[in-house]
C-alpha cells in the first residue's frame, strides 16, 4: 500500500468575546450591574428586601457561568426560547407571498433575512464573463458567486489531495488581500437521484425509429442500475461597499472593481480540485435559489437544465409561496428543512478528509448543503489576534503553578498559529453549518435524517447542534447569496460566542 | 431590536407582522478562527458528483454508485469533453471488454446511431446486429468476395454532389476514394508478396486503376480487369512505367507486379476474397457487421487483409454517406465504427501503423465515433520498430477517451507514457486481474461454491482526454433482457456472470 501523507490540520480556537472567565461581554455587564443592585439594595433597603436581588444575582450568575457541550449557557436557551414563543405569538412564524399575501411587495420574494436582497443586472468581468450582483443594503455590501463542479477524491493520490488543500491554503491566504472582500461562503450543494432524473433523461434521448431491443435495453439500465449525483460548489464573495480607506463606492464602481478580481479568484480557485468555477449569472442565481425553496420545482429546472432548457426566472419569483417554522424544523413549499451549526471544530490534528462524511450523500437525504463560512481578517487584525490570544494563554498560565495538559496544549497551538501567520499564512474566522431538506412527502424520515446526519457529525468530529427556533434564518444562512447572520444580531460584539 | 430600514424601506430581518415572516436570530453561529492553513484542512471538496447523463447508459459507477452513461458521440458533440470522438478499449482478455462495446452499441443505437462492426473475428457481434436488424454481411475463405478496385459509389456520389453544386466536396471525395484505393491496393500487394512494392510500380497501379474508372465499359472495375489494363500496355501506364518506350523494359518492371496482382486475382496466399465483385454490398441506414470468423483457420495475414479491405470498405463508404448527409442530398445519419483486434493488423508486417492510421481516418467526422479495441500495450510490442511501436501507442493517446480493463502490472510503465494514471488508479487495474477464486467440487462432483468468476469481470476505467483528471471506475451488471436475448455471451464461462 502506498503511504499516505500524514498532513494534519489542527489548532481552531473558539472566538470569544471579553468578560469575566468564560462569560460573554453582555453577561459580565449584566452580573456587574445585578451585583450593584444588590449592593446598593443592601445599603438602602432592610435585609429582607435584599435577598430578592441577591437571589436574581445568584440565579443570574448560575445561568450566564456554566457551559454546556455546545458552549451554550442557560440563559441563552432561555432567551432562545422566550424569543421563539415571542415570534409564536405575533404570528411571524409563518410566511405567505403571493397574491393572498398581507406584504407591502408583490410577487414572490425570499423571506426574512433575505427579503431586503436585490438581484442587480449582469454585468461582465475582465474576460467578458456575465455575473450578478447581489445587492445587500443593509449590510452596505454586494455578493458575487462562482459554480463550479467538484470531482472528487475517489481515485486521486493522497499526494493529490494535499496539493489541492495547498491550493484552497493559498486562497484563503490572498483573501486577506483583497480588502473589500468582508466574508466567503462556500456551499457545497449535493442532491443525489434516485432514478428518475435518470430515466427521464434516457427515455427522452431514445430515438423513436430505433430498433425495439436496443430502446428496451438502454432503458433497462437506465431503471435498474443506479441514480445520479448532482454536486455543485458554490463560492460567495461578499465585498463591502465602503473600501479600507474609508472611500464610499456605488453600483458602477463596484461592478468595475469586481470584475476586475473575478478573474484572479477563479484562477486560484481552479486549483482546488473543483475545476474552474465559473461566475453564476443572474438567472443561474435564480434557479439556484429557487430549487432550494422549492425542490418539486428545482427537480422541474434540473430535468430542463439536462436537456439544455433554461428558464426565465426573475428574482420576484425565487422566493416560497408559504414558509411555516417549527421549532424543530422549517417547511417551505414542497420540503422541509434542519439546519445545524457546529459549536466545536475537531480536535486534535485530523487529515484533510475529515469532512467527507458529512459530504457523502445518503437516500434518505434528499438534499444537502454543506456551508463554510469565512471572514478573513486583514493581517494587522489578524496580528493583533494572535498576540491577544497568545497574552490570554499566557495569563492563564501563569496564574497556576502546575498548568493543565490542556493548558499547555492551548499554548503550543497558539504558539504554532503565531509561527505560521509571522510566515505568512493570515488568521480567518469560519464557522460551518449543514442544512438537509427532505421532499414533503418523505417528511415522516426527517427524524431518520437528523439520525443518519448526527451519526455522520460524530465520525466526523464534529459538534454539531440543530438551530432550534430560528431554522428559517439558518435555512438562509447555508444560501449561495452572501446573507450572513453575525450583522443582523445586534450584541455580536459583545455576546460573541454565547 | 429595532427593525433597521435600508434605503428601499425592506426591514433587514423581514416585514413585521402575522404570516410575513419576520426571522429572528437569538444566536448567530459560533465562530472559529486559525490560520489558513489550518483552517484549509476543512476542506469542503472531497466528494465528486456523477458525471452528466449523456451516452450511452453503461454501469454503476464505483464510487458513487450513479449510472454512468458515456459514448464517444455523447461526449464529443453534446458534452464537448473529449476533442476528438474516438474511443479506445483495452484490457485482459477475458474480463468483459466486448460486453463494453456490445452495451455501448446498444446504448447509441437506442438514440439513433448505427453501430457498424468493421471486421468481428469471433464473432462477438452478429447476433446483436442481427437482433437490431442490422445486415451481416459474411467474408471468409469460399465465402463472399470484396471488390477493392471500383470506386462506383464514390463516382455516383460525387456526381451527385456536382449536380448539386458542390463540386469541392465532389473533388475531394473521388480524390479521397482513390487514395484509398491505392493504399488498399498496395497493401494487399505487399502482404502478397511479404515485400514493399516500388515506387514505379505504385505508379503503373495507379494509372492503371484512374484507366478503369474511365472506361465505360467497365461499370465496376475488379482485379482482374487491372490486370488486363496492365497487360494490354496503355500509354499512360506506360508513362507511368517509365519505359521510354521500350517494350522489354515495361515487361521487366511489371512483371513482378504482374505477378502479384494475378495471384490476388485469383486466389493466391491471400485466398479469394478479393477477386471479384462485391457479393454483398453494405446498406448504410442500418447496423452492419462483417463476419469474419471464418477466417480463423487461416494465417495471420490472410486475417490482417481481410480487415484491412472491410475497414477501407466501410469508412470509404460511411465518407461517402456522411458527405451526401452533410450536403442534404441524402439522410444524414449517425455512424458508430467498431474496430476489434486491432492488435492484429499491427504486428503483420512493418510500417502496418501508418496505413492503419490513414485508412481509419475520415475528413469529415461529424456523427460518426470510432471504437477502436486492443487488448493490451504489451501486444505492440511486437511490432518490430521502436517507431511503429511509438506510432501505435499514438492511437491510444489519441484516442479521445479510454476505457481500461484489468491490466497487469508490468503495463503500468507503458501505460502511463500515454495516458496519466495516478497510484490508486493503476493498483485499481491490477487489482482487476487477479483470478478467480478455485472451483470447490464436493466428492460427488457437484459445484460448492458458486460460478466462479474473476473479480475484475465487466469492471472498467474510464478516462477523459489524456487523463488529467481523475477517471471513472464502473461496472457493468447484465440485466435480465440482455441474457434473455443470449447476446452477451463470449464464451460459457459467462454463464455464471451475474
Amino acid at each position: 500500500m502506498a503511504s499516505f501523507a500524514d498532513q494534519t490540520y489542527g489548532n481552531w480556537r473558539r472566538v470569544t468575546s471579553w468578560g469575566l472567565g468564560e462569560m460573554s461581554t453582555a453577561a459580565t455587564a449584566t452580573i456587574w450591574a445585578a451585583l450593584l443592585v444588590t449592593v446598593l439594595t443592601f445599603m438602602t433597603a432592610p435585609l429582607w428586601v435584599a435577598l430578592i436581588p441577591s437571589v436574581i444575582t445568584v440565579g443570574l450568575f448560575a445561568a450566564f457561568w456554566f457551559r454546556d457541550r455546545d458552549y451554550w449557557t442557560l440563559g441563552d436557551r432561555l432567551v432562545n426560547w422566550v424569543l421563539w414563543q415571542w415570534r409564536k405569538l405575533r404570528g411571524e412564524d409563518a410566511y405567505r407571498s403571493g397574491p393572498l399575501s398581507h406584504l407591502p411587495v408583490q410577487g414572490f420574494h425570499p423571506p426574512g433575512v433575505a427579503s431586503s436582497l436585490v438581484l442587480l443586472p449582469d454585468g461582465a468581468d475582465a474576460y467578458g464573463r456575465p455575473f450578478a450582483l447581489l445587492e445587500l443594503p443593509h449590510a452596505d455590501s454586494y455578493a458575487v458567486s462562482l459554480a463550479a463542479s467538484p470531482g472528487g477524491d475517489g481515485l486521486i493520490d493522497p499526494a493529490q489531495l494535499d496539493q489541492w488543500i495547498n491550493g484552497y491554503a493559498q486562497f484563503l491566504t490572498e483573501l486577506s488581500n483583497e480588502s473589500s472582500i468582508t466574508a466567503v461562503k462556500v456551499v457545497v450543494d449535493e442532491e443525489p437521484d434516485s432514478g428518475a432524473l435518470v430515466q427521464r433523461v434516457v427515455r427522452d434521448s431514445l430515438a423513436d425509429d430505433a430498433p425495439e431491443v436496443s430502446r428496451q435495453v438502454a432503458m433497462k439500465v437506465a431503471e435498474t442500475q443506479g441514480g445520479h449525483v448532482r454536486v455543485r460548489a458554490y463560492v460567495t464573495f461578499t465585498f463591502a461597499a465602503t473600501t479600507a480607506g474609508g472611500v464610499k463606492r456605488d453600483r458602477e464602481d463596484m461592478y468595475r472593481d469586481i470584475g476586475a478580481v473575478l478573474p484572479e479568484l477563479t484562477a486560484q480557485l481552479s486549483k482546488v480540485g473543483i475545476g474552474a468555477p465559473v461566475p453564476m449569472t443572474g438567472l443561474d442565481v435564480c434557479e439556484t435559489i429557487r430549487s432550494c425553496w422549492d425542490p418539486e420545482a428545482g427537480e422541474i429546472i434540473e430535468r430542463e437544465r439536462a436537456m439544455g432548457h433554461r428558464t426565465a426566472l426573475t428574482w420576484d419569483q425565487v422566493g416560497p409561496v408559504a414558509t411555516e417554522t417549527a421549532w424543530s424544523a422549517y417547511k417551505h413549499d414542497s420540503g422541509v428543512s434542519m439546519t445545524w451549526f457546529m459549536t466545536r471544530p475537531p480536535s486534535g490534528a485530523v487529515p484533510g478528509r475529515i469532512l467527507k462524511p458529512v459530504l457523502t450523500p445518503h437516500a434518505v437525504i434528499d438534499r444537502k448543503r454543506v456551508c463554510l463560512m469565512y471572514r478573513p481578517l486583514d493581517f494587522i487584525t489578524g496580528q493583533a489576534r494572535v498576540e491577544q490570544a497568545k497574552n490570554k494563554v499566557d495569563f492563564d498560565l501563569t496564574k497556576t503553578t502546575r498548568p493543565s495538559t490542556r493548558k499547555q496544549q492551548e499554548r503550543a497551538q497558539v504558539e504554532a498559529t503565531a509561527t505560521e501567520e509571522s510566515w505568512g499564512a493570515s488568521i480567518l474566522e469560519f464557522s460551518l453549518a449543514v442544512t438537509v431538506t427532505l421532499r414533503h412527502e418523505h417528511a415522516d424520515m426527517l427524524a431518520d435524517a437528523r439520525a443518519v446526519m448526527e451519526q455522520r457529525f460524530g465520525k466526523a468530529k464534529l459538534l454539531m447542534r440543530p438551530a432550534w427556533g430560528m431554522h428559517d434564518a439558518a435555512f438562509v444562512a447555508t444560501l449561495p447569496i452572501g446573507v450572513g447572520l453575525q450583522s443582523h444580531f445586534a450584541f455580536t460584539r459583545f455576546s460573541g460566542a454565547s | 431590536m429595532t427593525a433597521r430600514l435600508d434605503h428601499q424601506g425592506v426591514p433587514v430581518r423581514g416585514w413585521a407582522g402575522r404570516f410575513r415572516g419576520r426571522m429572528g436570530i437569538t444566536k448567530p453561529p459560533q465562530v472559529f478562527e486559525g490560520s489558513s492553513v489550518q483552517v484549509a484542512g476543512l476542506f469542503p471538496f472531497v466528494t465528486g458528483a456523477s458525471m452528466p447523463i449523456h451516452g450511452a447508459p453503461l454501469g454503476l459507477d464505483e464510487m458513487t454508485g450513479a449510472l454512468l452513461c458515456a459514448d464517444p458521440i455523447a461526449y464529443f458533440e453534446t458534452l464537448h469533453l473529449i476533442n476528438n470522438p474516438s474511443a479506445f478499449v483495452l484490457g485482459k482478455p477475458g474480463l468483459g471488454k466486448s460486453t463494453l462495446v456490445r452495451r455501448m452499441a446498444l446504448g447509441m443505437n437506442a438514440r439513433g446511431i448505427m453501430p457498424m462492426v468493421l471486421g468481428d473475428l469471433k464473432p462477438d457481434y452478429v447476433a446483436l446486429i442481427e437482433e437490431m436488424g442490422g445486415q451481416v454481411i459474411t467474408l471468409g475463405p469460399g465465402f463472399g468476395t470484396l471488390n477493392v478496385v471500383s470506386i462506383r459509389d464514390a463516382q455516383e456520389a460525387a456526381a451527385k454532389l456536382a449536380a448539386a453544386g458542390f463540386d469541392r466536396e465532389a473533388r475531394e471525395l473521388i480524390g479521397d476514394a482513390r487514395g484509398r484505393r491505392q493504399l488498399i491496393l498496395s497493401t494487399l500487394l505487399e502482404l502478397q508478396r511479404r515485400a514493399p512494392l516500388g515506387d514505379r510500380e505504385e505508379a503503373i497501379l495507379g494509372a492503371a486503376c484512374e484507366l478503369a474508372d474511365e472506361d465505360a465499359s467497365l461499370p465496376d472495375p475488379e482485379l482482374a480487369d487491372v490486370l488486363a489494363i496492365i497487360r494490354a500496355r496503355p500509354e499512360r501506364v506506360r508513362t507511368a512505367a517509365l519505359d521510354r518506350g521500350d517494350d522489354e523494359v515495361y515487361v521487366a518492371l511489371t512483371d513482378h507486379l504482374e505477378a502479384s496482382l494475378q495471384s490476388l486475382a485469383t486466389g493466391g496466399r491471400l485466398g479469394r476474397i478479393f477477386a471479384g465483385q462485391t457479393t454483398t454490398p453494405m446498406h448504410l441506414d442500418r447496423p452492419v457487421v462483417f463476419d469474419v470468423s471464418a477466417t480463423e483457420g487461416t494465417g495471420e495475414d490472410v486475417q490482417a487483409a481481410v480487415l484491412l479491405a472491410v475497414w477501407n470498405y466501410g469508412f470509404g463508404q460511411i465518407e461517402i454517406a456522411n458527405t451526401l448527409g452533410l450536403a442534404g442530398l441524402a439522410p444524414f445519419r449517425r455512424y458508430a465504427i467498431i474496430l476489434d483486434e486491432l492488435w492484429r493488423t499491427l504486428r503483420v508486417a512493418s510500417g502496418m501503423v501508418d496505413r492503419v492510421d490513414k485508412l481509419t481516418r475520415l475528413n469529415r467526422s461529424e456523427g460518426v465515433g470510432v471504437i477502436m479495441i486492443s487488448h493490451t500495450m504489451a501486444d505492440l510490442r511486437a511490432l518490430k520498430s521502436e517507431e511503429d511501436r511509438q506510432k501505435a501507442a499514438g492511437f491510444v493517446e489519441r484516442a479521445g477517451m479510454v476505457f481500461l480493463g484489468g491490466l497487469p502490472a508490468g503495463e503500468m510503465p507503458r501505460l502511463a507514457e500515454v495516458i496519466t494514471l495516478s497510484g490508486m488508479e493503476q493498483s485499481l487495474l491490477v487489482g482487476w486481474t487477479d483470478p478467480p477464486q478455485i472451483a470447490v467440487h464436493d466428492l460427488s462432483g457437484e459445484l460448492m461454491n458458486t460460478r466462479p468468476s474473476p473479480p475484475g469481470q465487466g469492471k472498467f476505467l474510464m478516462k477523459i482526454g489524456g487523463g488529467d483528471q481523475p477517471g471513472v471506475a464502473f461496472q457493468i451488471v447484465l440485466t435480465d433482457l440482455e441474457r434473455e436475448l443470449g447476446v452477451m455471451n463470449t464464451n460459457t464461462l459467462w454463464e455464471g456472470f451475474q
